[in-house]
């Protein structure tokens, strides 16, 4: 058993456009990091193993499951979890179009689903049904509540596209 | 209430922002400083006892505050093991890491015992008993003969303990039947009841009292279980639960029963008085899968018709898998489908006879339908075979015959009454409505017209499940603030576990003060600032909580009101009140704002806030026939589901699923939340096709699926799930003429596959889940596998 202090290392993540030092344990994952050393307790964890997309953060814009990398091989990247989405007080575009669509059930899957949405809409900003389907495909809603999460998405494509001046 | 502003509207979730901001807090997200982090050690053996237990090396580790076994923790811990996954011992330490480590550290010397792992062997007289010197099959301990049906109400008024549910007489029943269908063996696998957010609790305690942070879908009545287990006074416990993770039933917490799946809440409260530290006891999804599963039932069926389809005798026999001692009283529901409730329109003979049984699998617990799907299953596909030999359009069958207001449910809850009244139905509408928007008429064919490689399919099946519970014992209470800005608050304790409950309980708030939504805030934190509610199950919250918060608010208007009537000199009666404050009705420019209505005020007195409140003791006087105490209606939900698929006969996949959900729920008091409701119907889909099943090895017990990569749940890309929902108005057991919708969706899937599958391609299949093998089975392309001897 390694000692603990040895398993220690200090690193730089920069979470929501903010750097910050902690020390972490190599083996930690992001989730559990964001969780319990930033308080960033919106970032879920369902299973631990990346089978449900609960934990879905933006890693250099793309969706990952938090739970499948470690803290340590973070540094120098932008991590963007569902804290960073509302901006002073004022929702995200998808954050509206989820409570408009009521998108949420029990709400334990949609900031994870928030986020791969958010990272679905910036590569792809008008999906098809069938593209959200593939997009949230990794994302499990036990409430099963689907239909309307589609119907949030296309909606905040659409508000996203008018706040661009493309709608 | 002709035009209303609040009810009927889909107005945002009343908790929606901080459930997509992440701002919600769950369980897991309250992080105390100092926190102690717990992991359990599980048997590895099916059944078992511990011979002795060595914790000395554990307890030396770095980090480790404190190791938890059967003889230092008897309240959370056993000598006796029941099943892989059974807790052997727990470790408290300063985190999850050192607490792992140390659980390597224990070390343990079990004895085994035979076990048994399937519910057909279970029965068996010589299978090894679960729990020694019990049996492990018994009957429903509540069997009852209903007779004396009194002409002029239809009531039957005596109940006498018998060895079956029932009335008429079954034997004459079937001897003047013209047409008997019967099916035997029927098998709804063991299914992993759902939730996203895996069991778990933080124990606080703040040098008073300890705080109980967890799920709950009840936490007035688990906090007194947790008290009680504890051994220590009620009022040193707060359970603090402002959103749970989804539960379907099955974290419904009862610390009081060593079987039941909530051990976590003992293990931390332990710790935590114990230490005097914050305990945080979380698990894994693996520890989930091996906790609360449901369904798992084999089931015979015998129905009689006349010539022309009329239903008139039906005879079941029920066995549902409790897994090591779970809940029990599941098996009682598959009642429901049989001429007690879902036929009660026509049926005169009836014998139920329900069992449940014990197995050394993991502990069985509520879920959605709670053994109603099960009961449906075998029903609902028995009236399709008896369709196709009458030559009977399926729709047109159980148009026929189901259930419909006024008809006599002899549901044997035990709740006080013999029978009663079911309240309202519109299944005939929700058949309607479902075979139009199928074209169900032009579209459907009989399975001997098809073929080619490719099939379709078109199944339905209807469904009648319990919707809260007018008995005594059951009650909810609520509370409403109404302030002199003009807001008010909803102080109560009804569980949200995503069913939207705490958006239409404000919604009633809002329509009775006839105040904006948005002005209507909610407080439902923990037991400390709530009145009590009852758990939500039974699908009661919008009829149990919801006339307990009609009538607090109407307390609170009329208050109000008399307030108001003083400063306007005018009766209470000629008064109406809104957003801008009281007026008189007749002459709207005479109004007083709340806070003119409410008087002086001033920080060490003065009216600061108008309480109304109500307790409803169930039933609500709305809930009798006629004001009649002994003649009380008993409120369903009820519907009709709608399967089309297509079957690959080459591969036996299934693809192309598209489920209509058609229920009826009297009033949608928020549409969407309602459809929300409706798209659960996917659960079925998972339990049919996705090949939802225990799958244990049958040498050591192990579950072979302990997480969501092999044990599938539906994505987005599954199915099409199309919610139809109908507002049949008229039921008078709610102030809105709302019935519950909840649990419905969960109840007719696996029979509405079934048919589908057979109308595709002529197999009945009478085992979930319809796996391509048992497919391909049934269209002779392969044969059963054996072991080679």
């Amino acid at each position: 058993m390694i000692p603990a202090e040895q398993q220690t290392k200090l690193i730089k993540l920069t979470v929501n456009g903010e750097t910050r030092a902690l020390s972490v344990e190599t083996h930690w994952t992001l989730s559990k990091v964001l969780r319990n050393e930033c308080g960033h307790t919106g970032t879920k964890e369902a299973c631990g193993e990346g089978a449900c997309g609960s934990c879905t953060v933006l890693i250099d814009g793309v969706a990952v499951p938090a739970c499948m990398v470690l803290a340590v091989e973070q540094e120098g990247k932008e991590i963007e979890t569902i804290e960073g989405l509302s901006k002073g007080g004022t929702l995200h575009p998808i954050q509206e179009a989820w409570l408009e669509e009521y998108g949420a059930q029990c709400g334990f899957c949609s900031p994870g689903m928030i986020m791969s949405t958010k990272a679905l809409l910036s590569k792809n900003p008008d999906p098809t049904v069938d593209e959200i389907k593939e997009a949230i495909g990794g994302n499990l809603c036990i409430c099963n509540n689907y239909e309307h999460i589609i119907n949030a998405v296309r909606s905040a494509a659409k508000k996203m596209a008018k706040e661009q001046g493309r709608g | 209430m002709d035009k209303m502003t609040s009810v009927g509207k889909s107005v945002r979730q009343k908790d929606g922002r901080s459930r997509v901001t992440g701002e919600a807090r769950y369980y897991a997200d309250f992080l105390f400083p100092g926190m102690l982090h717990t992991r359990i050690l599980r048997s590895p053996y099916p059944a078992a006892e511990i011979v002795s237990m060595d914790t000395r090396a554990a307890e030396a580790l770095e980090g480790v505050r404190l190791v938890m076994t059967h003889e230092t923790y008897p309240k959370a811990f056993r000598k006796s093991l029941y099943y892989v996954g059974d807790l052997v011992a727990a470790v408290v330490a300063v985190d999850e890491t050192r607490a792992e480590e140390a659980l390597e550290l224990i070390d343990v010397e079990y004895k085994t015992r035979k076990f048994v792992l399937d519910l057909e062997e279970a029965i068996k007289p010589d299978s090894p008993q679960v729990f020694e010197g019990e049996a492990n099959c018994h009957d429903w301990a509540f069997h009852a003969f209903l007779s004396d049906r009194d002409p002029e109400t239809r009531l039957f008024k005596t109940k006498t303990p018998s060895d079956y549910n029932g009335f008429g007489d079954i034997d004459k029943g079937f001897e003047e039947a013209d047409v008997i269908i019967e099916q035997k063996g029927l098998k709804y696998a063991y299914c992993k009841g759902p939730a996203m957010e895996p069991r778990g609790c933080t124990a606080h305690f703040d040098g008073t009292k300890l705080h109980m942070h967890t799920h709950s879908q009840g936490m007035h009545d688990e906090k007194l279980c947790l008290a009680q287990a504890l051994g220590i006074s009620a009022s040193m416990l707060n359970y603090v639960s402002p959103f749970t993770g989804s539960s379907f039933g099955g974290k419904n917490a009862f610390p009081l029963d060593r079987n039941i799946p909530s051990h976590y809440l003992l293990i931390a409260s332990l710790a935590c008085l114990d230490l005097k530290k914050p305990v945080h006891c979380g698990y894994s999804r693996e520890e989930e899968m091996v906790s609360g599963w449901s369904r798992g039932s084999l089931t015979d069926v015998k129905i009689g018709f006349k010539k022309d389809g009329t239903l008139t005798t039906m005879d079941l026999a029920h066995w549902q898998e409790t897994g090591s001692g779970g809940d029990k009283y599941p098996a009682k529901n598959a009642m429901l489908a049989t001429g007690s409730v879902l036929y009660s329109h026509n049926c005169q003979h009836l014998r139920g006879k329900i069992h449940y049984v014990q197995t050394n699998r993991f502990p069985a617990a509520g879920w959605q339908g709670y053994g109603a799907p099960e009961g449906v299953f075998a029903v609902e596909t028995t009236m399709d075979i008896a369709a196709d030999q009458m030559g009977m359009d399926p729709v047109a069958l159980r148009r026929k015959n189901c259930m419909r207001a006024g008809d006599i449910d002899s549901g044997w809850d035990a709740l006080g009454y013999i029978s009663g009244y079911i309240s309202s139905s519109g299944i005939r509408d929700c058949l309607d409505v479902g075979s139009k928007h199928l074209d169900w008429k032009n579209t459907w064919e009989h399975p001997n017209k098809k073929s080619g490689r490719i099939r379709s399919g078109l199944g339905v099946a209807i469904f009648a499940m319990g919707a809260g519970r007018p008995g005594p014992g059951n009650s909810s209470e609520a509370m409403i603030k109404v302030f002199p800005d003009g807001s008010a608050s909803l102080v109560c304790a009804i569980a949200d576990i995503g069913q939207g409950q705490h958006t239409v309980q404000c919604q009633i708030v809002a329509e009775v003060l006839g105040l904006p939504y948005k002005k209507v805030g909610i407080v439902c934190h923990d037991t400390d600032s709530t009145p009590f509610a009852t758990l939500v199950a039974n699908s009661c919250g919008t009829w149990i909580q919801g006339w307990a918060t009609y009538e607090a608010a109407m307390d609170a208007k009329r208050q109000v009101l008399d307030l108001a009537a003083d400063k306007l000199g005018v009766p209470a009666e000629a008064l109406t009140m809104g957003e801008g404050g009281i007026c008189v009705t007749e002459s709207p420019e005479k109004c007083v704002s709340f806070a003119e209505a409410f008087g002086k005020r001033g920080h060490y007195g003065g009216i600061h806030e108008v309480i109304g409140h109500y307790v409803n003791n169930s039933p609500h006087p709305n809930g009798f026939k006629d004001g009649k105490k002994d003649q009380v209606y008993i409120p369903k939900e009820k519907g009709a589901q709608f399967i089309s698929l297509d079957v690959d006969t080459d591969t036996g996949m299934i693809s192309n699923i598209r489920v209509i959900m058609a229920q009826n729920v009297g009033k949608a008091l928020n549409p969407k939340v309602v459809e929300g409701q409706l798209l659960t119907s996917r659960h079925g889909v998972e339990n049919a096709v996705l090949g939802n099943d225990c799958i244990v090895d049958k040498r050591n017990g192990w579950l072979l699926t302990p997480n969501w990569v092999d044990y599938r749940h539906a994505t987005a890309m599954d199915c099409d799930v199309e919610p139809l929902v109908i507002e049949k108005p008229g039921d008078p057991t709610h102030p809105f003429g709302a019935t519950a919708c909840g649990e419905g969706a969960a109840c007719p899937s696996l029979a509405a596959f079934s048919n589908a599958i057979y109308n595709a391609i002529g197999v009945r299949l009478i085992e979930t889940p319809f796996t391509p093998e048992r497919i391909l089975m049934g269209l002779g392309k392969i044969k059963a596998k054996g072991r080679k001897k």
